[in-house]
């Protein structure tokens, strides 16, 4: 027979359950999660999914999916949105750990806290051949970098993430479809 | 008697009315000491080194933010800048400055009259030591670089020096991949 805090406990997670938590949520994360929109039906969840999207309005520690540290979609240039895959995402925090991330062929990379837990402040670089771009300042919290960068430039983003800003260096940069590799989760 | 005679009637009363109310409110004059602020006058140098700890576009370069800063690798003031190029405009360093004194203007004003005693009494600097519940966590210790650059300047004495280095923060060794 159930004791009245077991039967309690079971009756609180029945809604949550039902994925009926949304009136628990705080609406401005709510909001943030409305503003993405549906899941493009071509695109199944996962590694390659929302590219481009602020990745931490739903993966983060009290989100509604698996929490990341820093997640974010790289393209090959500043001016197209063209998606470059085996970038080496680097990233180094205040006590000078390191860690390293690639990206899949749309461009997404994410790092779990399990990974990598940083102490900010951290700094960035992509790397795609012989030369880093590396942003020139630290960032201390976001899991999104699409929620600094974004389209178009202008007073509070920097633009989307590239890889490369010489037209030289970025037409060489190669880019290949998505395998089956590009599609399973870490 | 005409709208315009009413108008003239009413801006009389309201005239008449007024001296009894100016005794009752304390209008701030050059004598009153409420409103005291630390310097305007080489504040850059402190904006300057609060922007890559305070001011990036994740944490207080964000238009939701009380303390609200601007700087050329955060948040622009003007609608034609981008946090991806130029350099810090005046009018940036002005909306900086207005936005850190008008934090708690009152405990503020205590804190610069008193020569920057007891600086911790700011939130500002709680948070920033991390002392108090920060989400960006604790960007400075006590006699950093960053530490000193604004105690000094609620102090009344700007430390060039020490603002230019916390200006200049940078990656641990090893950022060079």
């Amino acid at each position: 027979m159930l004791s009245m805090s077991k039967l309690a406990l079971l009756i609180l997670s029945l809604p949550l359950s039902c994925g009926a938590a949304d009136f628990l949520r705080d609406p401005l994360v709510s909001q943030e999660i409305a503003k993405l929109g549906p899941e493009d039906p071509n695109v199944p969840r996962g590694p390659l999914h929302r590219a481009g999207q602020p990745c931490g309005a739903c993966h983060n520690p009290e989100g509604i999916a698996t929490s990341f540290t820093v997640a974010g979609t790289v393209y090959r240039d500043p001016k197209a949105k063209v998606p470059v895959a085996d970038v080496v995402v680097l990233l180094i925090d205040a006590e000078g750990t390191k860690f390293t991330a690639n990206t899949n062929c749309v461009g997404n990379f994410y790092v779990k806290p399990n990974e990598f837990s940083m102490r900010p402040p951290m700094w960035t670089s992509v790397q795609m051949g012989d030369v880093p771009f590396k942003m020139e300042s630290p960032f201390h919290r976001e899991v999104s970098c699409a929620v600094c960068h974004f389209d178009p430039d202008g007073p509070d983003t920097a633009g989307h993430l590239f890889v490369a800003d010489d037209p030289t260096t970025f037409a060489s940069i190669p880019l290949r479809p998505c395998g089956p590799a590009d599609g399973v989760k870490r | 008697m005409n709208a315009r005679w009413w108008i003239r009637v009413l801006f009389g009363l309201t005239a008449v009315s007024t001296p009894s109310c100016v005794g009752e409110v304390q209008v701030p004059d050059a004598t009153s000491q409420a409103l005291l602020a630390p310097p305007r006058t080489g504040f850059e140098n402190v904006a300057d080194a609060m922007q890559p700890s305070c001011g990036t576009l994740d944490c207080h370069g964000q238009v939701g933010r009380n303390m609200r800063l601007f700087g050329a690798r955060g948040l622009r003031l003007s609608a034609t800048d981008t946090s991806a190029e130029g350099v810090t405009q005046p009018p940036e360093y002005d909306a900086d400055y207005w936005a850190i004194i008008a934090l708690e203007p009152e405990t503020m004003a205590t804190v610069v009259r008193e020569k920057g005693d007891s600086p911790e009494r700011l939130t500002l600097i709680r948070k920033g030591r991390g002392t108090e519940r920060h989400k960006g966590g604790k960007l400075m210790s006590p006699n950093d670089n960053l530490d000193r650059c604004m105690v000094g300047w609620v102090a009344g004495r700007i430390e060039v020096d020490a603002c230019q280095a916390a200006a200049m923060i940078t990656a641990p060794s090893g950022f060079v991949p």
